[in-house]
């Protein structure tokens, strides 16, 4: 057959829609009816430069002229005024009159919009242009009878935050979620701590086990911890949340991308992996876009915790 | 018994107020020297950078000030810029400027990183003349020289507010 198979997707460009140098979307084309020719056209953006795509908007050529006849898309909304973009207005619009055929608002999470659009693609695809500096675990290459902890369950719980403040919140909803298998509200959360005066833009370390405690599990923050404590908490059925210097596991020797300050940031360790000639800990980490199972040597690990002096978390799934 | 300034950096970033009050996500700037009567005192404050490629890392308006006296690191000073009647018009949650700038853009990491260990070499060797230790500091035009490269401009007016004094002797080269 002539053209290209039904629904074939043509390779995503990463793009900068406001032109101030940063990329800050994709563009994706796909020729739905398999004619050879592109006949939607989907430009997904971060309209303001937080890492989360908040708008998506298709171009659709249903007669095969070549020209765009509907449009549909989804935008995210903030109507109440704080700041935050708390609702999705979905719409279909006639192209060439611009007419609203239909529009819907629904509410949403306050951590965006994990429930719509795929933020791994987004990241995978805009982010591409900062190497990271770590690889991500891979439970089908790996002797399972070597790892602490439950890494390739663990690591399903994982959700980006989208700006630097909420780590400790997000790292404690992970460590619960995963200990005790229950969902929770981020948002929820995020509004509880703030309430609560444990969360002012980011979390104090001293503060670190509070939502925990909040959703109803003992635990304390510790200072001066060793990789015994998270492999004793690990093999325990615990959870690890950890503060850490998280420009040395997101960057490492970056050349030209490194921050002048050297920030801790909490994240949850999720297993340990000593099948190799190098142990590596593994932690789910929320600040980095795809930063699920991440594996970082063990020694990298340790200088990046030694910044808060140690500080984790243990928290089991219930008192022992 | 003198400790290194790295050593006091690293106190404070560990010390109880820190602990209790600023937020992970912030790190410390530069750190500056007061005399304040017969007190040596060590100044740092808190800010928050988001890591972005092509030199737009976003730096935020600094939050804390903590000073500690030397050498025993006790706090002596904190300060919460956004409650402070000056700062009552200061987005603090805005990015102030953007890193690298102009003077360190030929810096990979780790030149980065040498100039500031150079930098807190320094400083050790002017706390030791200051407590009378060593009988001259040669070095000033240096330390000049390493605090005007590595200072961020959009932070300057809160390193100036922090320790206004050695800002007039050292963020400024003649």
């Amino acid at each position: 057959m002539d053209g290209n198979e039904l629904g074939t997707v043509f390779e995503p460009q990463a793009i900068d829609i406001d032109g101030d140098g940063s990329i800050d979307g994709i563009i994706v084309a796909e020729d739905a009816n398999g004619d050879g020719i592109a006949d939607t056209l989907t430009v997904m953006a971060d309209t303001d430069d937080n890492g989360l795509i908040d708008s998506v908007q298709t171009l659709i050529d249903t007669t095969g002229d070549g020209i765009p006849d509907t449009i549909v898309g989804a935008e995210a909304i903030d109507t109440t005024g704080d700041g935050i973009k708390d609702s999705t207005v979905v719409y279909q619009v006639d192209a060439a009159s611009g007419a609203i055929e239909h529009m819907e608002i629904h509410d949403t999470d306050e951590s965006g919009f994990h429930d719509i659009f795929s933020h791994e693609q987004y990241a995978a695809d805009v982010y591409s242009e900062l190497e990271p500096a770590y690889e991500q675990f891979d439970p089908d290459s790996t002797d399972m009878d070597n790892v602490i902890g439950d890494p390739a369950n663990d690591e399903h719980v994982w959700e980006y935050q989208g700006d630097s403040g909420p780590c400790a919140i997000y790292a404690q909803a992970m460590a619960y979620q995963n200990v005790t298998g229950e969902e929770v509200d981020i948002g929820e959360l995020i509004e509880t701590a703030t309430e609560e005066g444990w969360y002012n833009g980011g979390t104090a370390t001293d503060d670190m086990d509070k939502v925990l405690n909040y959703l109803g599990l003992d635990a304390d923050v510790e200072y001066r911890g060793d990789m015994e404590d998270i492999r004793e908490c690990l093999e325990n059925g615990g959870r690890v949340v950890a503060a850490v210097d998280g420009n040395e596991i997101w960057l490492g020797d970056n050349d030209t991308c490194y921050s002048p300050n050297d920030p801790n940031h909490a994240v949850e360790v999720i297993g340990i992996d000593y099948s190799g000639d190098e142990p590596m800990v593994i932690i789910n980490d929320s600040g980095t876009p795809d930063g699920h199972a991440i594996m970082v040597p063990k020694d990298q690990f340790v200088d990046a915790w030694q910044d808060s002096d140690f500080a984790y978390v243990c928290v089991y799934p219930q008192s022992v | 018994m003198n400790i290194s300034i790295k050593e006091v950096l690293h106190k404070i970033n560990v010390c109880e107020a820190v602990r209790a009050v600023v937020p992970m996500g912030m790190g410390a700037g530069l750190p500056m020297l007061e005399i304040a009567g017969e007190r040596l005192l060590v100044s740092v404050f808190y800010f928050r950078s988001a890591a972005k490629p092509d030199d737009k890392t976003e730096l935020s308006a600094p939050q804390y000030i903590i000073s500690v006296g030397y050498p025993n690191c006790k706090l002596a000073a904190f300060r919460t810029l956004p409650l402070e009647t000056k700062y009552a018009e200061t987005d603090f949650s805005a990015p102030a400027g953007t890193f690298r700038h102009d003077a360190v853009k030929h810096l990979n990491h780790k030149q980065y990183a040498d100039k500031k260990d150079e930098l807190y070499a320094l400083l050790d060797k002017q706390i030791a003349y200051i407590g009378g230790e060593d009988g001259v500091f040669t070095a000033e035009d240096r330390l000049k020289g390493l605090y005007a490269m590595l200072a961020e401009p959009s932070l300057l007016p809160f390193y100036r507010d922090m320790s206004p004094r050695f800002f007039e002797e050292y963020f400024t080269e003649e």
